[in-house]
């Protein structure tokens, strides 16, 4: 709950906070049908090409990508733990486990960064060097997806790091960040968490049964 | 360790069981079974970040609502599609050559 009286439109700190947290899970409705319609062209794309979408898909890097995956949700639990710490009073540690959250944001933008530059090699890059004569054309429709799907998403990660970033240095000044504000920048990261949960068995899990 | 925590690791190591989980039924051979298995488990995973790390455990009902609304509205997104896609079937005419009839099954369709 707000350590400071509540704004003057609002009857109580409860009351304000319920209000904060309506909007952010109204801006999440939005995100959801924003990835929700790239997955649907993704769906429509697999349901007519599934045995292309196989073959294309056994080119990603399964070993990165659930390494990344677990670093997405260890991040998670840092941000629900930096949540309690900053509810609890403990600044020291809520700044630790903010920090700890952003920088597996960066480690994962790192791994995700090499597996691009792999893929680059492989010329399985859309627009830049696809190589659709030893693919085909139905792999470019993937990796178009893939590069897509992942590039919005380190998007979103990357804001999530200036945020949670910002939030750690705030944690430890004279003026420490109120317990809603960081349950609300834990809800945004939680939700590229969720997104990424949903990316990941679309894209490298795709295939590997052959 | 306070309750809170405690609800918070026990909730990443499932998430982690479930990742181990799904990347290894990825390479069993299921057959068509390997997508269902592969999303019945993604879903399992954003329900646990949903409601223990979202806190949509201890929510409102307000904002439990909210929460549900856009899952909602991206079901009917995907349903509608997918019966379409799903559903469609080539109409070959008897003039027509069998590999004509089905363009899509190419490689070269771009």
């Amino acid at each position: 709950m707000s350590e400071q009286p509540p704004a003057f439109q609002f009857a109580t700190a409860a009351q304000q906070d319920e209000a904060s947290t309506l909007g952010m899970w109204t801006f999440l409705a939005t995100e959801v049908l924003f990835f929700g319609a790239l997955l649907a062209g993704y769906s429509a794309y697999r349901i007519t090409h599934p045995a292309e979408f196989a073959e294309a898909a056994r080119h990603t890097k399964i070993v990165l990508g659930t390494a990344n995956t677990a670093v997405l949700l260890t991040s998670s639990a840092f941000i629900a733990t930096a949540v309690e710490m900053t509810n609890a009073g403990r600044r020291r540690a809520a700044a630790l486990c903010l920090a700890l959250t952003a920088a597996l944001g960066i480690a994962f933008i790192a791994i995700k960064g090499w597996e691009y530059s792999l893929e680059y090699g492989e010329h399985l890059v859309p627009a830049l060097n696809f190589d659709a004569d030893r693919y085909g054309g139905i792999a470019q429709l993937f990796f178009l997806f893939y590069f897509f799907a992942t590039g919005l998403h380190a998007l979103h990660l990357a804001i999530g790091i200036a945020l949670v970033g910002g939030l750690a240095g705030k944690s430890v000044s004279d003026r420490p960040p109120e317990t809603i504000t960081v349950r609300m920048i834990g809800l945004y990261w939680h939700f590229v968490d969720v997104v990424w949960i949903f990316l990941f068995p679309l894209i490298y899990l795709v295939g590997r049964n052959q | 360790m306070s309750e809170a925590l405690k609800r918070i690791w026990l909730c990443w190591a499932a998430l982690l069981v479930l990742l181990a989980a799904t990347t290894g039924a990825a390479f069993l051979p299921l057959g068509g079974f390997n997508a269902f298995v592969a999303l019945a488990i993604a879903v399992c995973k954003a329900l646990l970040v949903l409601i223990v790390f979202m806190e949509l455990r201890r929510s409102s009902g307000l904002v439990r609502a909210f929460a549900v609304a856009g899952f909602f509205w991206l079901l009917i997104l995907l349903t509608l599609t997918s019966a379409d896609y799903l559903t469609r079937r080539d109409t070959t005419v008897p003039w027509q050559a069998e590999r004509d009839a089905h363009p899509s099954a190419g490689s070269e369709a771009l």
